[in-house]
């Protein structure tokens, strides 16, 4: 069938078109995208071109939907509410047959095979995780980069203290709303020069630094690095007290100097995380739970014939949090 | 008039809430109430404090952080449940039969129920074009008890320029109250607040009353106050219940005030979204008034097919009909997703 869809095309351009969507076969679903969300690599993308494996691309990996047609063997029925696992691993290598969370081949729904801005999605029924009823879609739909969050902190071995967030985009927004939620008791500082990002950070109860590169005397246990502007990871490093742990979870191809000697003197953990493993139904189910913890970070939302220009506009500058779009 | 609820003397419509068409509480777009609700820390302080709640707890902590925050001694302020309570204190200690009181036409309905409620009669002076027609308030005010004076306006959203504020309140007589209800004052850009405690320094017939359902989503927990001249607070301090403000809402509004960007964070997204909004019904060509408040009042042109839309997409709204707006839509501003489907229920109804 043919959908309406977003073509990301190899000049950079993005329109909207339609592309040509096969029924379900085997274990697949068709799901009817009612809200995705754009991500910080969705945008590295619309820059650079990488990863995208057929062109044109429609981008899309943080999905809501429900399944409209189920292949014979789905594990899904027609109805069933679903998040979308963004990891599309390649079920070909040795690791796939152990643990397919593990695969050195990994791609991701929108890049290696059509993705959710567009009004439908083909998957396999193993990319998707039911959402209980109750939950709205526009809440489920933040289950994938909130299971970004939970991965990354799942890399700490204890409670921190004092923690520190570069950048207060949406996986910054949503790793110190977790922070908030799992360590109540911590301080928690951002540095953020977006002043709708800052509002946020502010508004959950962060001190607020315009900049990375000045955010004090102040040593923290935990920095958290979601900005990925030249040089974040050098200013991580700097602002990482004794046996502190720094994540670096931007994506980002802009450099940073760190000297080896803060590092060792410091016994410090730098730690590289990308997406998430076995994270999204317990995103799924934190969301269920409070979902009014994570909506503050939804601040636009847009028709599929409003998404390309408003993208545009994000390219040019950031302005929104989570922007969501309705195809 | 839907239906009555009569005494011996009075006959009130009474007050029917916002309504909602499922058990989603963020398509409840009929009550002005937050999208964002409560900042997490306040979540927080009333589950830790739950323990204590065994106790009776007076607002008096309360007042004094709240005076201290505002420039106001303790006893210039009277903590209520919800501005409501502080309107049916205020028309219980200065109406009685015989006494009339001014409102707008429509008004907000509290204010016209409390008064026909305490026996008073009740002059109301059409809304021009949405806002306060001062000069007939003021003319109608020289024999009135109360003139009744919400800015922004509920349900217009439109405010009173600060400027007209003073030149008004010199015309009203010292014998005449005038309360000035300010719910949806944190939704006005600063520079649009009126100065309301100077105001209050050369008109102590003022009484100023606020809200922490709006902007800091506490309208479940009913917290608001009245700010006055000392000798007016003290009159009606004199006759409130001892504890009408609970335990719970105090430990809410205690933690609230001291969360200021939750609340500025709420009102930044609520002007993003009303100006979405008001963009769409000026390019769609609609009427409706420029809000300064968390709601848009606008009139759609097939009413029945407009409701129709909301409903299936989950959303409710205020009809104008429970507000004295027969024709219209009053859609409180919601999140960022709820507001993309107003509008496209506006467009599947024709309207946009």
């Amino acid at each position: 069938m043919r959908v309406p869809a977003t073509l990301l095309e190899r000049d950079l351009t993005m329109t909207l078109g339609e592309r040509e969507i096969d029924g379900p076969t085997g274990d697949a679903v068709l799901v009817k995208v009612e809200w995705a969300g754009l991500c910080g690599s969705d945008l590295h993308v619309l820059r650079s071109g990488v990863w995208v494996e057929e062109w044109p691309a429609t981008l899309g990996h943080e999905v809501f939907g429900e399944v409209v047609e189920a292949g014979p063997d789905a594990a899904f029925a027609v109805g069933d509410r679903v998040v979308l696992d963004s990891r599309v691993p390649c079920l070909d290598c040795e690791q796939c047959e152990k643990d397919p969370d593990f695969c050195p081949n990994i791609t991701f729904l929108g890049e290696s095979r059509p993705g959710g801005f567009a009004t439908h999605v083909l998957v396999p029924s193993r990319s998707a995780h039911a959402v209980p009823a109750g939950v709205q879609g526009e809440d489920a739909v933040l289950a994938e980069p909130l299971a970004v969050a939970f991965h990354a902190l799942g890399h700490l071995e204890g409670a921190p203290r004092r923690a520190l967030v570069l950048g207060h985009g949406p996986i910054g927004a949503l790793i110190h709303i977790e922070l908030r939620r799992r360590f109540p008791d911590a301080t928690v500082a951002v540095a953020e020069p977006n002043p709708r990002r800052a509002a946020l950070a502010e508004a959950l109860g962060a001190t607020v630094h315009e900049s990375g590169a000045a955010t004090g005397a102040e040593r923290y246990d935990l920095v958290v690095e979601a900005a990925g502007y030249p040089n974040a990871l050098g200013d991580a490093v700097k602002a990482a007290g004794e046996r502190a742990t720094v994540l670096a979870v931007a994506i980002s191809e802009a450099e940073s100097r760190i000297r080896p000697l803060d590092l060792v003197e410091g016994r410090i953990r730098l730690i590289g995380v990308n997406a998430f493993l076995t994270e999204l139904p317990e995103a799924i189910a934190a969301i269920a739970s409070e979902p009014w913890r994570y909506r503050p970070v939804v601040t636009r939302a847009v028709s599929l014939a409003e998404f390309p220009p408003a993208v545009a506009e994000e390219l040019r500058d950031p302005q929104a949090i989570k922007l969501l779009v309705r195809p | 008039m839907s239906q009555t609820a009569s005494t011996d003397e009075v006959t009130v419509r009474p007050y029917s809430p916002g309504g909602a068409v499922s058990d989603e509480p963020s398509g409840k777009l009929s009550s002005n109430e937050s999208a964002l609700g409560p900042a997490p820390a306040v979540v927080r302080a009333v589950r830790d404090a739950v323990p204590d709640f065994h106790h009776y707890r007076t607002s008096e902590e309360f007042r004094a952080g709240l005076a201290e925050d505002l420039g106001v001694t303790p006893e210039q302020l009277l903590i209520t449940n919800g501005s409501d309570e502080s309107c049916y204190l205020v028309a219980f200690v200065h109406l009685g039969a015989g006494a009339t009181v001014v409102t707008s036409d429509p008004p907000y309905r509290i204010d016209e129920i409390v008064s026909r409620i305490n026996g008073a009669a009740v002059v109301p002076v059409p809304l021009k074009d949405g806002a306060h027609d001062l000069d007939r308030l003021a003319a109608e005010a020289q024999d009135a008890a109360i003139v009744w004076l919400p800015t922004p306006h509920n349900p217009s959203g439109i405010a009173v320029p600060p400027a007209r504020l003073g030149p008004f309140l010199d015309r009203v007589p010292a014998t005449c109250l005038v309360v000035l209800d300010e719910a949806y004052r944190p939704f006005l850009p600063p520079e649009r607040r009126p100065d309301a405690l100077e105001l209050l320094r050369r008109h102590p017939n003022l009484l100023i009353q606020r809200s922490l359902s709006k902007s800091h989503g506490l309208a479940g927990f009913r917290v608001g106050y009245l700010i006055g001249s000392a000798a007016q607070i003290a009159r009606l301090d004199a006759v409130r219940a001892p504890f009408n403000v609970n335990a719970a809402a105090l430990v809410a509004a205690g933690a609230a005030l001291r969360e200021r960007g939750w609340s500025d964070y709420t009102v930044a997204r609520v002007r993003d979204e009303r100006a979405r909004f008001e963009a769409f019904l000026d390019a769609g060509g609609f009427t409706y008034w420029p809000s300064d408040t968390n709601f848009v009042s606008f009139r759609p042109r097939d009413h029945e097919a407009t409701v129709d839309a909301l409903a299936k997409r989950g959303i409710a709204v205020r009809d104008g009909s429970d507000l004295g707006l027969d024709g219209w839509l009053r859609v409180t501003v919601g999140s960022a997703p709820r507001m993309l489907l107003v509008r496209e229920a506006l467009i599947e109804a024709g309207e946009g």
